[in-house]
């Protein structure tokens, strides 16, 4: 794989371009794809989802865009920040695991950053505030739960104010209202601060309501396509609406558009949800 | 309603009730007392307690000599060994380090600290007295010999699954290499605790076995001192030695454990 040099543009953090992207598992005799010529651009203000069945590549996907995953092919150019060095920021999957056990959350806070340990409890605070984040940051991991840990992870990644966030499942251990008021300001933030943000999803809610555009990853030869966030929102909205009505005849065919490329893409598993 | 204090017997049963710890030292204490004070073991087999204790109040007079100065001799072997631990501590953490970080250079090394480990410290004492010419560094050098490959073995596993997943968070968010480095070696100190738990009872039961073997230079040695007691139905100090091994034994574990509280570390729930 190959990662273009960041350009010197002073105005603006450009897009996140991922061309022709393969990876797999493996080594080259027992390799085991995982998805092939992955292909898409996000652009700043702007939040992709992914969205697919489990085991589909998702995680890999981020991972790969993060240089994390080595097996693979194709151009990954990230967001171009200007004279300064890129800012990148994770909400991973397993947040548990993210946090050190033998410090607070607010040293955790503290170590993910480029320029040393202390933590800049300004930012922290701005991005506290700005999430409504109301977390006791003098805690160790093994004194939080779930929840808290999450929250945790977002605000670290927030904090650090990224020119490209990735996040994989950020709201799956949150309650519902933490969920909602999170991904409004999430969604507030990408667009205000210009972000580059990919967030691999599984709520519905979340799609609907977080993301400019869906990418829907799955089925065998793996295989992609992308459908704009208003058409997943109607489809999504229909579908819940004639469930409502009856259950039955919940099969997503009340938005063509959607349903097809879930069929076509997933292969058969166009009824997630 | 408010609980009536408790007073004389009553109190004494209802805190040993509290402390398991302090019903086993009592029962073994009580029981001791009971077979040499009935004769069901015989006075060379079994010293009476308060015999040892008389073995320690000669001790703690500043004009005693010979086996009366069991706590002078305490000093040279509890020097030796805590000599001994420093060292392997010291060692064994950084070849631990060092080896854990590189997966090639630990499943290189594994092996070879295995082998080292399956060596009983006291079959390569003689080199050691040898290559030191008798003196105190032969017998620092071989606890350290047997206590390196327990703490490198613990430390080195340790190191080399710390978890990359937060490696990896921090490399996302660009931490630097030394932010990085610290982490993972924050990560693995549970694990030097550990191994310089198990390295210090090692590290007594080797100073003693040695003294035992070959006398040092100063004569100051509990090993020998145990030793020759035996040789000469010495029972009472040869159970005081006992005594002062297991003492600070216990203390150093104890001690360990404070330190571990104190600084947050949880390597007592792994042993």
């Amino acid at each position: 794989m190959t990662v273009a040099p960041r350009s010197e543009s002073e105005s603006s953090t450009g897009p996140l371009v991922v061309r022709k992207l393969s990876a797999w598992h493996g080594t080259a005799a027992g390799r085991r794809d995982v998805f092939a010529d992955v292909s898409f651009t996000v652009e700043p203000g702007e939040i992709v989802g992914i969205f697919g069945p489990n085991g589909c590549g998702k995680t890999t996907l981020l991972r790969t865009i993060l240089g994390l995953h080595a097996p693979c092919t194709g151009d990954v150019t990230l967001p171009s920040p200007g004279t300064r060095p890129l800012r990148t920021a994770v909400i991973p999957q397993s947040h548990r695991d993210s946090f050190f056990s033998w410090a607070s959350l607010r040293l955790n806070l503290g170590l993910a950053r480029p320029d040393g340990v202390t933590p800049d409890a300004r930012r922290i605070e701005a991005a506290r505030d700005q999430l409504g984040l109301d977390l006791d940051l003098g805690l160790r991991p093994a004194q939080c739960s779930d929840g808290m840990l999450q929250q945790a992870a977002i605000l670290r990644a927030l904090a650090h104010d990224p020119d490209l966030l990735v996040a994989d499942e950020p709201f799956s251990a949150l309650d519902v209202e933490v969920a909602m008021r999170l991904r409004q300001r999430l969604r507030d933030l990408v667009t205000r601060r210009r972000m580059v943000a990919v967030a691999v999803l599984h709520d519905l809610g979340s799609i609907v309501h977080m993301c400019d555009r869906v990418m829907v990853i799955g089925g065998r030869p793996y295989s992609t396509e992308q459908v704009d966030g208003c058409v997943a929102a109607r489809f999504f909205e229909n579908r819940w609406r004639s469930a409502q009505a009856s259950p039955e005849a919940s099969d997503g065919r009340v938005d063509g558009s959607f349903a097809e490329i879930m069929r076509r893409v997933l292969g058969g598993a166009g009824d997630h949800g | 309603m408010a609980e009536v204090p408790r007073r004389g017997a009553a109190a004494w049963l209802a805190r040993l009730g509290r402390s398991p710890g302090l019903i086993g030292a009592v029962t073994v204490i009580a029981l001791w007392l009971l077979l040499a004070r009935t004769g069901l073991v015989g006075r060379t087999l079994l010293a009476d307690p308060g015999e040892v204790l008389r073995v320690f109040a000669r001790a703690l007079d500043p004009a005693a000599t010979g086996r009366d100065r069991i706590l002078v001799h305490a000093g040279g072997t509890l020097g030796r060994a805590l000599c001994g631990w420093l060292l392997a501590v010291g060692l064994g953490v950084l070849g631990g380090v060092g080896v854990g970080a590189r997966r090639f250079l630990h499943r290189g090394s594994e092996p070879v600290v295995d082998f080292a480990r399956a060596i009983p410290p006291i079959m390569v004492f003689p080199l050691f007295l040898v290559a030191f010419n008798y003196g105190d560094s032969a017998y620092v050098g071989t606890i350290a010999f047997g206590c390196v490959p327990v703490v490198m073995l613990t430390v080195g596993r340790a190191m080399s699954h710390v978890s990359p997943a937060k490696m990896e968070v921090l490399q996302v968010f660009g931490a630097p290499r030394r932010v990085r480095a610290f982490a993972a070696v924050m990560e693995v100190v549970p694990s030097c605790f550990l191994g310089a738990r198990i390295a210090l009872s090692l590290s007594l039961v080797i100073a003693v076995v040695t003294e035992m073997v070959f006398t040092p230079r100063s004569g100051l040695a509990l090993g020998s001192l145990a030793k020759d007691a035996q040789m000469s139905f010495d029972t009472p100090v040869v159970y005081a030695a006992l005594l002062i091994v297991g003492v600070f034994g216990f203390a150093a574990n104890a001690l360990m454990r404070v330190l571990e509280a104190r600084l947050g570390v949880d390597a007592g729930e792994r042993l």
